[in-house]
């Protein structure tokens, strides 16, 4: 990573399109609420959290450390909100880093709609420049898609 | 392309290469300075554009209105993600028409040196919003920007 900046990025997009039993207005809260968003953005079991804050409305900004318990480096996690629509839209984009580099930039779109049927389809949709190898795009969904599941549990065990 | 069949987006990755005559840091000092920006960076001389911030370090925004003179209808907010002096610029973007929000992007700007040159790719990873037409809109609006910039900087 330390000659990162001479290297040139690659690109990639990839989507994540998940249904959950509840609607887009709850869906919508648990990226809104600060406490629901560490619970299944930010915490998880295994690691540590070295710092969190959120900032969601349009021109805010998160910011966020963490690394697997016992990692002698930080990630970072650097979000901006470019557009908010209640229960409809949120677009953002963020950096995330090793030790204040980063290693990636992207743009995240994600979408809610109506089932039709009381719950929610969630259609999440990243563009970036990845500065790892070609393993990039498949680990970030890899990583975002068990975000997603965590999301559901957030929904399933929170009102 | 849809981005799935659930979405509402349309996203492409669009490429723009063009060389200078000029060093890559008199390229860059065209993106960094806004004040060259407002000459070049219009794609047609009857389009005119606003800077009503301007903030060029990574974390900062700009937010520009553009359109003609009696119609400035789009709004362009950029925010820097990453800027390496002389070398890359990478920023996010979100345009609104008259309000209504039209587009995403991220877009890179790559400068090489070659010879007495300047290579400048632009990638513009796109998300258009409502209908596929803003993906066109970035291939017209920034093919001649391009033109523009050689006569900044050459």
């Amino acid at each position: 990573m330390t000659t990162q900046t001479l290297n040139k990025p690659h690109y990639g997009t990839f989507t994540i399109d998940r249904s959950y039993a509840h609607s887009p207005e709850r869906v919508f809260r648990a990226f809104e609420n600060a406490d629901a968003f560490y619970r299944w953005f930010i915490s998880g079991e295994g690691w540590e959290i070295g710092a969190y804050s959120h900032d969601f409305r349009v021109g805010g900004r998160d910011q966020s450390k963490f690394r697997p318990e016992g990692h002698p480096e930080w990630f970072g996690n650097d979000t901006w909100y470019l557009e908010i629509e209640k229960a409809r839209r949120i677009v953002t984009a963020y950096s995330m880093s090793a030790e204040g580099k980063p290693f990636s930039h992207s743009l995240a779109v994600i979408e809610l709609y109506s089932d039709g049927k009381g719950g929610c389809r969630l259609v999440y949709t990243e563009q970036g420049a990845y500065y790892g190898d070609e393993n990039d795009v498949k680990n970030r969904r890899a990583g975002c898609d068990e975000l997603f599941g965590k999301l559901e549990a957030e929904l399933r065990d929170h009102a | 392309m849809k981005a799935s069949a659930n979405s509402q987006l349309h996203v492409e990755t669009v490429v723009l290469e063009r060389s200078y005559r000029a060093t890559p840091a008199r390229v860059f000092a065209a993106w960094h300075d806004v004040e060259a920006r407002k000459r070049w960076s219009v794609p047609s001389p009857d389009v005119q554009i606003v800077y009503d911030k301007a903030d060029f370090r990574v974390g900062g925004f700009d937010d520009s209105r553009c359109g003609s003179a009696d119609d400035m209808r789009f709004r362009a907010v950029v925010l820097y993600l990453e800027i390496t002096q002389d070398r890359r610029i990478i920023f996010a973007e979100h345009v609104t028409e008259a309000g209504i929000a039209r587009a995403a992007s991220l877009i890179t700007v790559d400068l090489t040196p070659k010879g007495n040159e300047t290579l400048l790719q632009l990638t513009m990873q796109i998300s258009s919003i409502d209908g596929p037409e803003m993906l066109q809109g970035y291939r017209d609006g920034w093919t001649p920007t391009l033109e523009n910039l050689a006569r900044e900087v050459e």
